[in-house]
This record gives structure tokens, C-alpha cells and sequence, in this order.
């Protein structure tokens, strides 16, 4: 136990013992002395002497012990116990838990493997070491907090398993760094199947982390991409998919591909793949639409990215209500639908728009009807001036697309919408439901010319174009295109299409999902984010989720070697003795409470008291 | 308690002890002169038991202080705009920051890098505002979401997070909303917008290329730019060609988004790598890097041009926009239907059926039907010849062969003198294009193209003239005239000085002579006249007197004579020209002898008339197309596009029809360029708007031509072949530092695939198809973005507010604001005790006196 002041500068204060004793002197040689006669004067001169003497009296003491006692709380006292360093460690476990990790190694996967390994560096800790447990797949997580409950601990790792995510260690390593910055005596251990290198942390911060890389097999094939091209309101049949497989060893690989159509068999081909090669494969004429599971058939070491999953659209003919003053607009329009099969297009007049038969999309050719609105989507051409739902400023000539947002559904995939010139065209105000999907431009300057969004709940777009004569102009094939993926995305019912994500890459999910939280996928927040931490297919408020895995660098699960680097430089605090301080101040303040009290009593006691 | 004025609030730790401040009054008790001494003791009293209840002060912060990560945008779309406002905020924060507070900072755009640890104690901020190269963070992406996953991990559990999020979030990948929402513990987001006098005022969006061009041709390049400013503003665009800086090109950026023409014609064949970058005033906050656009150049269009003429205009039109023509009679179509592949466009002009074998035909349909380009074009010569009816050649056509009005058979014979000057001037080298003499050589080719327009009956003489008048042929019928004129205008040398009026009286006489009703002279002549104008004003009077209409043709780039021959022209009820080009000579005077024989046949000039125009007639205005006195009578077929029409009566006749037949184009134009439209060739915009025809009309390429193009992957180089015909492949591409690749096929006409990583540049391959291989060269950007951070208008306030408030933080906040403890977090408290305790002991000394000095 060791003895300390944790505010030594209080001892300052020890200067008011001095004025207590100034007092004392002052008030000796201020003394009265009241005398009946003069002749008693004589005794006075010898008196000086007597008072010059310091004699310290009861009350004297009893101020100096209540200074003493305000002055030694004040320098705050303690009583130290050190605790040997040797007893106390901290351990930081980074176990990686990402899709690489399933890898099939000679005495299990490495995940396996590397669990083992943390379970053994548990199992070393004495009691009283705390241990803290990180796991680090697309996103870091702590496991487990600090805690000397080793057995939790173990319990813990016993229960993890990994997921099917990519890596992303720089995050789980910041997290751990920053833990031995705030806990220097902090050990930390990383257990992943990667070199140091890819932590994407600098070389010299690893210089305190014990790098255990485990694995070494390159023995993998895998589903790199899998996409879908399905012409808008055409045949199932019409749908092509490419699927790109790629060989991750160094040695020939020979797999099956099987390509499967809800319970129907689409496709089965047999590759051959060189060391490190890729084979895009386009499969067309599928037997119907739905679900499309494609597998490898291939005994490899990771199992996790021979599968991949998509959807192959519903055949969903063209049914349209065109509500059009002019002729020529419904029968080109007519002509479009004539031209998809089993569509159905309808032309009526703005006036008799009340008698119309629902259709799953409407598109007003330069009217924006009064009162409620109808329940379909719809498609507003050169809408008029002044409107409430498609705001235009002015028609313009000469104008051409000149920008659009690639990212946004409508207008997806398209190519070439710069080549599309307009004469005459309207000048469009992005709405406050919707945005800017496409943008033309004339010589003065730039306007959104298709707008799209929701509006009480109804998906809406607005095109400030007339769309007769690009219907049938062979100039104008863009626009027919265009027409149709806007058509296709008002019409897509809500949730109707799956939601492709890959996993470990968080995706809003758009409106209809709710909360969800189960095994291998989550929904949360406002607007509703989704993450799949497995692959496969979810059923989430009735839209289908389907998530894959498609990540180079986790198939890529060759390692050279693999090994381990233990830490160069040992935690800074970890030869520190551990302390247990007790403060003895608060207990001195209690004496000099007494001791005032006690002085006060002793004053009154000893005072004299005027007789009456 | 709490303080004014912000200090905090007061507690104690044990409030139980605050119960011996009831014995307080006892001091007083029996202490009537001793109550200065009483209140002292009193009061000291008081002070001890709050240091013995603990006292402390409560303050806002919290008590294992606050751990702010500084995370600054350094993507393309903000510039240095960001770190200028982290530094300013940071140089703020920075003081105010506690003992326990720490301050980190990671720099962002496509990746993250951390720039600094949080550590407590003073920071520095030039090791938190990121500087130097920042190229490897990717400033053509904005992740977001990765700078918030990176950046929240590093402050340890147990302080206070909080992220300072300096950008505009405009994000390119990745969602900062999703992350929010799905990290935990959650990081609150202070979200610093800079302002917008910071952010660059300007940038390219995107440049806008077709992928497959062929050289020559003024290719449709445009520049989509964007300004800030709410005003316009001057800057250059700098475009660079494969690295190769071209001249910037002055711009005037109107607010918002525009389009930028860079009209370029590339010489030769091969890859190139455009690039295009704004260049702002040197104190603006300079704009983002170049954005890039990949484009193949091909040869040029190659036309085959089938006439019965030895030159026709249309092949000279085309020659002028550097297309390679080839020029075959209609006999040779036959031996070159094989070869159609090689061609881009066929242009029939004007031929008859007689002179093309059928199966030459039938060839020709087929060929187009597979994507090739047909433009046919001509006067009744061709629409009118019955001998197409039913062919191949009627079913591909836009419009249907109607028969035709039949021309008068007799045309009142005219009379025509041709005045040439012979002077010294016209030997002169007048331009770079020009040899010494060639003027005088148009000059006679003008003249003898007249005379092969006119008909035998026709009268026709000609004077050449110097200082002196010498006639090359009097005025005779055609018939007898035209061996010994032709002869004369071809030995004509130029020597003397200049005097036309002798020699312009003289045809006038002759004319009048001839008793014709149409009489007509051409006055050609590049100098000065040796008389004074007013000289000729006797004989203006005459030549209008007599009905005698004189075109009057000036050659040359000066301006001498140009009133006085104007004069002329408006006097007689002629034309003036002035030409500057003498190579257009010939087309020139014969488009005025077409003038003068139609209206000798008592026909009507119409003006054309535009329709859906398009790229076809992009930048040209139907004011200023030429009239046409003739054209072919014809019907658009269904499904054909009428883009020039012209009014007859109650018809309306295309001059231009076009459609799509099957996988090609074709494109009717019923004038004879050399008959009823001849005005059409001197027209400026005539070359313009074949080439934009052709253009219109040819394939993106030949059958051979690809279009190779490369993105940088993060573990390697994706290689996309783009091919014009169907059914090619399988293409191995041959890499010299890589090795071989098989491309496969991603879609009918497109292969793809990925070699190992490439560096930035230009990279010689070789493509290997079906036995045969081609050299090749694949550009490698240096960067291959998603071409999305460029695009924002502004910055996204919506996301950002909607990201803090989700967070718990808030946009804009200030710096006390973010270093508040929050609700539940325990707050930072001082003990009092250096201030209790001392003003005890000097209340108590202040006791101790008053009680000894009263005494």
C-alpha cells in the first residue's frame, strides 16, 4: 500500500497556520488591562516580556487542528494497492466471419480453424484477464464486450458461425485499435484468411497485432455474375441471362452449369475453365418465367458461390388507356401495341375518360383531366401549361437529350438517348413528388424533359414531348424504347419485381417492406434498409428478396501459405502495475466539521459572560 | 442548481450530508456580540459540509469526453471546397475541445484514408485537413457510406462518437442512409455542407460520343456542361485527344446544364481517347478533372456512286466532306454487287433502268435489307423510267414510282452570248488551292459545260475581251456553231488588260439581231474595267431596253466592280454572283442557263418546303433552301418520312422521303441536281446536307469495324468488344504483357473479357477471329468512374438532413453542439473542493480575528 497526495499544491494553504498564530500574538499584545490606580503602573513595563512569549492554550490547538484537518482533506490523501502486471492481461480477439472463411481445409474450414484458435487463446487467459470478442465480415460487430467471464466467451465463439458477406477487416481492425488506444495493456489477435497486407490498415499500426492468416487452397469455382435481359411487355421466352462463371485455381477446372426455371430444367452445359480463366454463358429461350436458380456442379472448396439466384420477369402484356384528343396519336400508339402480342390499347377521348375500363397504366396526351385523379400509374405527354400534377414552364424547338440518370428504374439500361433531337418540346419543372430522369437541352440552356415519382401512393411520369411522331419516325427508335421502359416501370406493380441484392451490401428497400429481422437478412430504419448477410431467397411482406454473393475477392481464396506474425510491439502498458486508489479526504473533512463545532463549544464555554 | 449564463449546474455526491447544514443556527446561539465571528464560523461551516457532500460542477460535456472524426470529402464534385470548410470549422472546434476530448479525421471520395487517429489533447490541423495527392482515393466516385463505416470504428467504446461529415453529399456508390441505419452503435452525424461560393462553378458532365465513327466526318461531339453561377460566365473547354491537348474552345456557360457542340473531324483511323475539362477564371475554385469518352474511328464512309454523268455533283458534294467515292456507270454496278460490304452508303443518280441488269438490283435490295444504305436520286430520268416498276429497286425505295408529266416536247430556243474575260488577273494565282492559270482553266470549263446544256437550236456566241473585245464565235444555232465555238473557248489564253463594255455592246446588238424572245448574256470577270462606272450607263439602259437580261459573274476575293456589275444584273433582270470559289464556276453558269432554259419553257420555280427534319437537316432552315423548278413526281410509300416536300397544285411532292427497310436505310430525292435543282449545287448548304444524309442513311460501320473499348476493375481489366455484324466470333484478343484472352459473347453483337490489370494508356493487341487477325489498340483510362459525380446539380441537402436526423445529429450544427454530452451520457463534473475548502479556511481565520480583536 502506498501513500499519496493527489493535490500536493493544497499544501499551500498550510500558510494559514501562520496567520492563526499571527493572530494569537496580535490579540496578546492588544491585551486590556484594566487597573484601579496608577500605582499599579509599575507592575506594567515587566508584562512585554511576558507577552512577546508564544503559550499556546486549549482553543489555540483546537483552531490549528481545524486548519490541519481542512488542509489535509484539501491535498487529498490517498492509500495506493498496486496490482502485479503479470495477473492482469486484456485480449482482443478479430475473428474473421466472412463467405472466404467457409473454405474447406485440410482439418475443417478455416473458420473452423480459426476458432479453434481463439478458443485456445481464451483458454490461456488467467482469471481477473478481460477478453473482448470482434467479429469482421462486410461490417465489424462486436461479439462480446469486455468481460473476465471466460466461459461466456468461449460460449460465444462455440455459437458463431460464419456468414456470406465479403470483408471489409479495416473497420473490425480500426475498432480494435482503437480499444488499445484507450487500453494500452490491450493485446490484440486477428484471425483471418488474409495477409496483413489487405487490411487495408497501415503497416506500422499492425506492428501491435498478433496476424494469424489461416489457410491455403486456391480450389474454387465460382458464380461471378448472373444478369437478366428481358425485353419490356415480350414473351418469357424472349428473356436471355448471363451467367459468368470464373476458375479462381491454378490448375483446369471442368464444371456443370444447370440453369433451373422454378422446378424446370433451363439449361445444362459442361465447362471447361483454364487456370484462372472466366466463360460468360448466355442462356436464351427460357421454358416460362420465374425464379431462375443457376448451380455449379463442382466438388470445390467454397460451396457458398456456386449458386446464384435471379428472376426471370412475368410475361405482362401492354394494357393501356391512351387518353387523346387526337387520332393520330392513339393509332401509333395502337400500332405499338399491335406490334407486342396479347396487348391491349385503348384510345378515348378526355371527355368520355369517366367511362374508360381500367387499365394498368394511362397516359394523358396533352390533358391533365380535373378532379380526382385515377387509380392507375400514368404517363402525362406534352402536358399543359399550368397544371397541378406536371408543372411545365414553355414549349421549346430544337431541343435534344443531353443527360439522364442511369441509376433510376425507368430508364435503366438504356443506350443512345443522346441521339434523340425533338422539334418542339415542353419545358417540364421537376415536381416535388418526383426528379429529373431525363434532360434535353435546347440553345439556351437545359430542362427536365421526362420526370418520374410517386404520388399518393400511384407511380407518375411526365414527358414534355409530343410522341406521335417519334412512334413512327425511324430516327427516333431511342424514343420508342424510351416509351416503352417508362411504360414498364409505371406498370410494374408494387413488390411485383424481386429485389436482387448481393449480400453484405446494405440496399433501401424500398416502400412495402417492413421490418424484418431474421436469420441471414435484416430490415430496419426509415426509409427501410436491407442487408443480407446469407445468400438465398426471402419472402419479406410479400416481396421476394433474392441475395447473392458475387464478390471477387472472396471467391478469390487462393493464399500463399498463409502464417503467422505475431505482434513486434508489445502493448505499451502491459508491464504496468494495475492500481486500487482510496481516497482518505472525505473522512479528514468530517474531522474538521467536528473540530468546528468543538472549537465554537470551547470558545462560548471559556468566554466571560456578562452579570447583569 | 443550475448556473446562468451556461457554466453548468451544481450537485453533490452525498446529499445526505447537506442534513448538517440544519445545525447552522446553533452558531448564532449566545454569540449577540460575536455575530460577525458567528456568520464566519457559520458560513465555514457550510462550506465544509459541501466539501463533505462532494460539491462539483455539472458541465455540458460528457464524462469520458467526446471522440470526433472529421470525415472531408475530396471527390471530384467538391473540390477543395470541403477541406477549405473543415479547416475553417476544425480551427473553431479545435479550442474548444476538453482534456478527454479526441479528434481524428479520415479523407474520402471513392476510398477512405485515414488521416488521424482520435487522440486527446491539442491536434493539429494540418494532420487533420487532408493536402498533397489524394489521386489514390479515387475522386472520381463518392462513397459515402464507406467513409461513415470506416470512420465510426474509430473511436473507442466508451466516449462520446460523433462524425463530422464535410461534403455535398452527393454519393456515386454505395448508401450513406442504408449504413446509418444498419450501424452500430449508432454514430451521430453532423453533416458541413460548404458553401457554394466554394464548390467549383462549373463542370463537364459528360461528353457525349458515338462509340463507332468514321473519319472525315464532322462527328455529333458534345460537351454537357454545368454551371453553378447564377449568372453566365465565360470559360474553355480543353478537350484532349489521346493525351493531345487541342486549342480550348471559348465557352459561355448559361446557369444550370448545357450542351457544349465540339464539332471534330478525325483524319485518321483508330482508338481515341477524348477527354474534356473545364477551365475556370484562375481565383475560381477550379473545376473537377476531365471526363473521358472512348470512340473508334473507322476509314471514311466509303459511297459508291452509280451515274451516267462523268461527274456528277452529288459524288463532288460528298468528295468535299472527305468521303472516299467511288464513281461507276450503271453498267458497273453489276461487277460490284459482290462488293457492297465494303461500302457504307450507294447513291443512284440519276440512271436508268436500261444500263442495270436486275440481278445487280435484286443484289442491291438484299444488301440493304441486311443494313446497308440506298439513297436514290435524280429527276424523271430515273422516277419516271416505267423499267423499275416491280423491280427490287421500287420495293426498297420510300416512295412509290408514279408516271411522270411529260416535258414539252419543243422548247422556244433561246439566245445566249458568253462574255469571258481574258485578262492578265485571270492567270493569277488567286488562292493556295489554285495553280497559276487555273482560274482561266474554270473559267473555259464553265463555258463549255453552258454550251453542253444548251439545246441545238439554242444561238450561241461568245467574246472574250482583254482591253479589247475578240469574238470566239458569233451568234449561231448550236447546231452549227458549237464544233468551232468549243474549239476557240478551249484555246483561249489570257493576256491585257480589262474593258467589257465594247464587247457587252456588241452581244446586245447581236441579240437584238437574233429577234429570239429569250436573250440572255453571262459576263465573266475577275478585275477592274480600265472605264469609270458612270461610262456604262448609256448601255445598262439599252441592254434594259432591248429585254436583254446579263448575268454578271465576279471571280475573286476583292470587292472592285462588284457595285457596277450589281448594277447591271438589277438593271437587266439578270443575276449577280460574286465567286469566290472557282472551282463552283462550271455548277454556277450552269444553274443560270437551267434558269434561263426553264423559263424559256414557261416553268415555275417552287421553294422546298421542311418537314421532320432531324439530324438529316439539322442546321439548315427552309428559308434558305434553293428553289426547284423540276422534280420527279412521286408518292411516300406507308411508314416513309416525308422531310422536304413541295407544293404542286394541290399535291404535295416529297423532295426528300426516307424510311427503314428492314435492317437498312434508304432515301429518295427526285431532283436532278443537274436540271431542275441545279441551283441546289451552288446552294453552301448543299455538300452539308448530303453528308448529313449520309450520315444518317450509312451503317455505324462496315462489317469489319469493332469497337473495343476497357474499364479498370479492381483486380483487372475488363475488355469489351462491341462488333457491327451479327454472328462474328469467337475473338481472341492477344495482349503482349497479359497473353491470350477468349472474349465470350455477353449479347448478339458484344464479348467481353477480363485480362489482368492494365495501366493507364495505350495498349497494341491483336484481334483474332475466324484465322484472320487485325491489330488493334485498347485505350485504358486512367480511371474508369461511374461517370455519376459529375452529375449533381447541387448539393443533396435532403439526404443529408435525413442521414442526421436518423443519426441523432443535425446539419450545420455547431461546434458546442457536437461536443455536448447527449441524453444518457454521463456528463463531465468538477469538483469544487480548490474553491470550498480554501474560502472555509479564510472564513475561519476571519473568525478566529474577530472574535480575538473584540476581545
Amino acid at each position: 500500500v502506498t501513500p499519496g497526495l493527489a493535490n500536493p499544491a493544497g499544501a499551500l494553504a498550510l500558510g494559514a497556520v501562520g496567520v492563526l498564530v499571527v493572530l494569537h500574538l496580535y490579540g496578546r499584545r492588544r491585551r486590556t488591562v484594566p487597573v484601579g490606580t496608577l500605582f499599579l503602573w509599575q507592575r506594567v513595563p515587566a508584562e512585554p516580556l511576558d507577552r512577546r512569549r508564544f503559550r499556546p492554550d486549549l482553543l489555540f490547538v483546537l483552531q490549528l487542528g481545524l486548519l490541519l484537518a481542512l488542509i489535509a482533506g484539501f491535498v487529498r490523501p490517498y492509500l495506493e494497492a498496486a496490482t502485479p502486471a503479470a495477473e492482469r492481461v486484456r485480449l482482443l480477439v478479430v475473428l474473421d466471419v466472412s463467405a472466404s472463411m467457409q473454405a474447406r481445409e485440410e482439418g475443417g474450414t478455416r473458420f473452423e480453424l480459426a476458432r479453434r484458435r481463439a478458443r485456445a487463446l481464451v483458454a490461456q487467459l488467467l482469471t481477473g484477464d478481460e477478453v473482448m470478442l470482434v467479429t469482421a465480415a462486410e461490417r465489424a460487430h462486436v461479439l462480446l464486450a469486455w468481460t473476465a467471464d471466460h466461459a461466456r466467451a468461449q460460449d460465444r465463439l462455440e455459437a458463431l458461425e460464419p456468414l456470406d458477406t465479403p470483408t471489409d477487416l479495416a473497420a473490425a481492425l480500426e475498432l480494435a485499435l482503437g480499444e488499445r488506444r484507450a487500453r494500452p495493456e490491450t493485446q490484440v489477435a486477428v484471425l483471418t484468411d488474409l495477409p496483413p497486407e489487405a487490411s487495408g490498415v497501415a503497416h506500422e499500426e499492425l506492428a501491435y497485432v498478433d496476424w494469424v492468416q489461416i489457410g491455403r487452397s486456391d480450389d474454387n469455382v465460382a458464380i461471378t455474375g448472373l444478369s437478366v435481359e428481358a425485353p419490356p411487355f415480350h414473351p418469357a421466352g424472349d428473356a436471355t441471362a448471363t451467367v459468368l462463371v470464373r476458375n479462381y485455381a491454378h490448375v483446369e477446372r471442368r464444371v456443370v452449369l444447370e440453369a433451373r426455371v422454378g422446378t424446370e430444367t433451363w439449361a445444362r452445359r459442361e465447362l471447361v475453365l483454364a487456370p484462372r480463366g472466366a466463360e460468360p454463358v448466355l442462356l436464351t429461350d427460357p421454358p416460362a418465367d420465374g425464379e431462375l436458380t443457376v448451380t455449379l456442379a463442382v466438388d470445390d472448396a467454397l460451396a457458398v458461390d456456386n449458386r446464384a439466384l435471379a428472376e426471370l420477369p412475368a410475361s405482362r402484356p401492354l394494357d393501356l388507356l391512351v387518353v387523346s384528343a387526337s387520332r393520330e396519336l392513339g393509332a401509333a400508339v395502337g400500332k405499338l401495341g399491335a406490334s407486342v402480342a396479347a396487348s391491349r390499347v385503348r384510345t378515348v377521348r378526355p371527355e368520355r375518360l369517366a367511362e374508360a375500363e381500367p387499365a394498368r397504366a394511362v397516359i394523358y396526351d396533352r390533358v391533365v383531366p380535373p378532379g380526382p385523379p385515377r387509380a392507375e400509374p400514368a404517363l402525362y405527354l406534352e402536358p399543359p401549361a399550368g397544371n397541378p400534377v406536371c408543372p411545365g414552364l414553355r414549349p421549346v424547338d430544337d431541343a435534344a437529350v443531353i443527360d439522364w440518370d442511369v441509376d433510376h428504374p425507368a430508364v435503366a439500361g438504356l443506350d443512345g438517348l443522346e441521339a434523340l433531337t425533338l422539334e418542339h418540346a415542353v419545358q417540364l419543372v421537376t415536381p416535388s413528388w418526383g426528379s429529373a430522369v431525363v434532360l434535353g437541352a435546347t440553345a439556351r440552356g437545359a430542362f427536365p424533359l421526362l420526370v418520374a415519382g410517386e404520388r399518393d401512393g400511384r407511380r407518375l411520369a411526365c414527358l414534355g414531348a409530343d410522341l406521335a411522331g417519334p412512334l413512327v419516325s425511324s430516327d427516333d427508335v431511342p424514343f420508342l424504347v424510351l416509351l416503352l421502359s417508362t411504360l414498364r416501370w409505371l406498370e410494374e406493380p408494387p413488390g411485383g419485381a424481386a429485389l436482387l441484392v448481393e449480400t453484405g451490401v446494405p440496399a433501401l428497400a424500398g416502400s412495402g417492406v417492413a421490418e424484418f429481422h431474421g436469420p441471414g437478412l435484416q430490415v430496419a430504419g426509415d426509409p427501410p434498409v436491407l442487408l443480407a448477410e446469407r445468400t438465398g431467397l426471402y419472402r419479406v411482406g410479400g416481396r421476394v428478396v433474392l441475395a447473392n454473393l458475387f464478390d471477387d475477392r472472396e471467391s478469390d481464396i487462393g493464399r500463399s501459405g498463409g502464417g503467422e506474425w505475431p505482434a513486434t510491439a508489445r502493448p505499451a502498458a502491459a508491464s504496468a502495475a494495475g492500481t486500487a486508489r482510496r481516497e482518505l479526504g472525505w473522512w479528514l473533512y468530517l474531522a474538521a466539521a467536528a473540530l468546528l463545532a468543538l472549537e465554537w463549544s470551547a470558545w462560548q464555554a471559556r468566554r466571560p459572560r456578562r452579570v447583569a | 442548481v443550475t448556473l446562468p449564463f451556461g457554466v453548468g449546474a451544481l450537485g453533490v455526491a452525498y446529499p445526505a450530508a447537506l442534513a448538517a447544514l440544519l445545525g447552522l443556527p446553533l452558531f448564532f446561539v449566545g454569540a449577540s456580540r460575536f455575530r460577525l465571528a458567528a456568520a464566519c464560523r457559520a458560513l465555514a461551516a457550510a462550506l465544509v459540509v459541501l466539501a463533505l457532500a462532494g460539491l462539483s460542477l455539472e458541465r455540458a460535456h460528457p464524462e469520458a469526453g467526446t471522440c470526433v472524426v472529421a470525415a472531408i470529402d475530396v471527390s471530384a464534385s467538391v473540390g477543395s471546397a470541403a477541406r477549405e470548410t473543415a479547416h475553417a470549422f476544425l480551427a473553431r472546434l479545435v479550442p474548444a475541445l476538453g482534456a478527454r476530448d479526441a479528434i481524428g479525421a479520415v479523407a474520402f471520395a471513392g476510398r477512405t484514408r485515414v488521416l488521424a487517429r482520435p487522440v486527446a489533447g491539442r491536434a493539429r490541423l494540418d494532420a487533420l485537413v487532408p493536402g498533397g495527392d489524394l489521386d489514390d482515393l479515387e475522386p472520381d466516385e463518392t462513397d459515402l457510406a464507406a467513409a461513415l463505416a470506416r470512420a465510426a470504428a474509430l473511436c473507442p467504446d466508451d466516449q462520446q462518437a460523433a462524425l463530422l461529415l464535410f461534403t455535398d453529399g452527393n454519393e456515386t456508390v454505395g448508401s450513406l442512409l442504408a449504413e446509418a441505419a444498419l450501424a452500430e452503435p449508432r454514430v451521430p452525424i453532423y453533416p458541413v455542407v460548404p458553401p457554394p461560393a466554394r464548390l467549383p462553378m462549373g463542370t463537364v458532365r459528360r461528353l457525349i460520343a458515338p462509340p463507332l465513327a468514321p473519319a472525315h466526318a464532322a462527328l455529333p461531339l458534345e460537351a454537357v456542361v454545368e454551371s453553378r453561377a447564377v449568372a453566365p460566365f465565360g470559360a474553355a473547354l480543353a478537350v484532349s485527344v489521346n493525351g493531345e491537348a487541342l486549342l480550348p474552345v471559348p465557352v459561355e456557360l448559361p446557369p444550370g446544364v448545357s450542351a457544349v457542340r465540339l464539332p471534330y473531324r478525325f483524319e485518321n483511323a483508330g482508338s481515341y481517347l477524348l477527354e474534356a475539362k473545364l477551365l475556370l477564371a484562375p481565383d475560381a475554385p477550379p473545376a473537377p478533372g476531365a471526363v473521358a469518352a472512348g470512340i473508334t474511328v473507322t476509314q471514311p464512309l466509303r459511297v459508291l456512286v452509280v451515274s451516267e454523268r462523268a461527274q456528277p455533283v452529288v459524288a463532288l458534294a460528298l468528295v468535299r466532306r472527305g468521303m472516299d467515292v467511288e464513281v461507276t456507270a450503271p453498267a458497273g454496278l453489276a461487277a460490284r454487287v459482290g462488293h457492297l460490304a465494303e461500302y457504307h452508303l450507294v447513291v443512284l443518280e440519276d440512271v436508268a433502268r436500261a444500263g442495270i441488269p436486275e440481278r445487280a438490283l435484286d443484289a442491291l435490295a438484299r444488301w440493304v435489307a441486311g443494313g446497308g444504305a440506298l439513297i436514290a436520286t435524280g429527276g424523271a430520268h430515273l422516277f419516271g423510267d416505267g423499267g423499275f416498276a416491280g423491280t427490287a429497286l421500287e420495293r426498297v425505295l420510300p416512295v412509290e414510282l408514279q408516271s411522270q408529266r411529260p416535258e414539252p416536247k419543243e422548247r422556244e430556243p433561246i439566245a445566249l452570248y458568253l462574255l469571258i474575260d481574258r485578262s492578265n488577273s485571270m492567270g493569277y494565282a488567286s488562292g493556295p488551292d489554285l495553280q497559276y492559270g487555273a482560274k482561266m482553266e474554270y473559267a473555259k470549263r464553265a463555258a463549255l459545260a453552258v454550251v453542253d446544256q444548251l439545246g441545238p437550236r439554242d444561238l450561241v456566241g461568245a467574246i472574250a475581251f482583254d482591253s479589247e473585245p475578240y469574238e470566239l464565235g458569233p451568234l449561231l444555232p448550236l447546231a452549227e456553231g458549237r464544233a468551232a465555238l468549243t474549239a476557240k473557248i478551249r484555246q483561249l489564253r489570257y493576256g491585257g488588260g480589262t474593258d467589257f463594255k465594247e464587247a457587252l455592246d456588241r452581244a446586245r446588238r447581236s441579240l437584238v439581231a437574233a429577234g429570239r424572245r429569250v436573250r440572255h448574256v453571262v459576263l465573266l470577270t475577275d478585275g477592274d474595267t480600265n472605264r469609270s462606272a458612270p461610262d456604262h450607263d448609256h448601255l445598262i439602259a439599252d441592254l434594259a431596253r432591248d429585254d436583254v437580261t446579263v448575268t454578271t459573274i465576279r471571280i475573286g476575293h476583292d470587292t472592285v466592280n462588284l457595285d457596277l456589275l450589281n448594277k447591271i444584273s438589277r438593271a437587266t433582270g439578270g443575276a449577280f454572283h460574286h465567286v469566290e470559289d472557282v472551282q463552283a464556276l462550271p455548277q454556277l453558269m450552269i444553274s443560270d442557263t437551267q434558269h434561263l432554259m426553264d423559263a424559256a419553257a414557261n416553268h415555275r420555280e417552287a421553294p422546298p418546303r421542311l418537314a421532320a427534319g432531324g439530324a438529316i437537316l439539322a442546321g439548315i432552315a427552309e428559308d434558305e433552301l434553293p428553289r426547284v423548278s423540276r422534280w420527279a413526281i412521286t408518292r411516300p410509300k406507308p411508314g416513309a418520312e416525308v422531310r422536304l416536300w413541295v407544293e404542286a397544285g394541290e399535291r404535295q411532292d416529297p423532295l426528300l422521303a426516307t424510311w427503314q427497310y428492314e435492317l437498312g436505310r434508304t432515301a429518295a430525292l427526285p431532283i436532278d441536281f443537274q436540271g431542275g435543282g441545279a441551283a441546289w449545287p451552288t446552294w453552301r448548304g448543299f455538300a452539308k446536307l448530303w453528308s448529313q444524309l449520309a450520315m444518317w442513311a450509312a451503317p455505324r460501320g462496315l462489317a469489319a469495324d469493332r469497337h473495343l473499348e476497357a474499364r479498370r476493375l479492381r483486380e483487372g481489366t475488363l475488355v469489351r468488344l462491341e462488333t457491327v455484324a451479327d454472328g462474328a466470333g469467337p475473338f481472341v484478343l492477344r495482349v503482349p504483357e497479359v497473353g491470350e484472352v477468349v472474349l465470350r459473347p455477353t449479347g448478339r453483337r458484344a464479348f467481353v473479357g477480363v485480362v489482368p490489370p492494365l495501366e493507364a494508356g495505350v495498349h497494341p493487341a491483336v484481334l483474332a477471329a475466324g484465322g484472320h487477325e487485325e491489330p488493334v489498340e485498347i485505350i485504358v483510362p486512367a480511371r474508369s468512374a461511374s461517370g455519376r459525380e459529375l452529375r449533381a446539380a447541387a448539393p443533396n441537402l435532403v439526404l443529408l438532413e435525413r442521414v442526421a436526423k436518423l443519426s441523432g445529429g443535425r446539419l450545420d450544427a455547431g461546434a458546442g453542439e457536437i461536443l455536448a454530452a447527449r441524453p444518457g451520457v454521463g456528463r463531465e463534473r468538477v469538483p469544487l473542493e480548490g474553491w470550498v475548502v480554501p474560502l472555509a479556511l479564510t472564513l475561519i481565520l476571519g473568525d478566529i480575528a474577530a472574535r480575538r480583536l473584540a476581545r
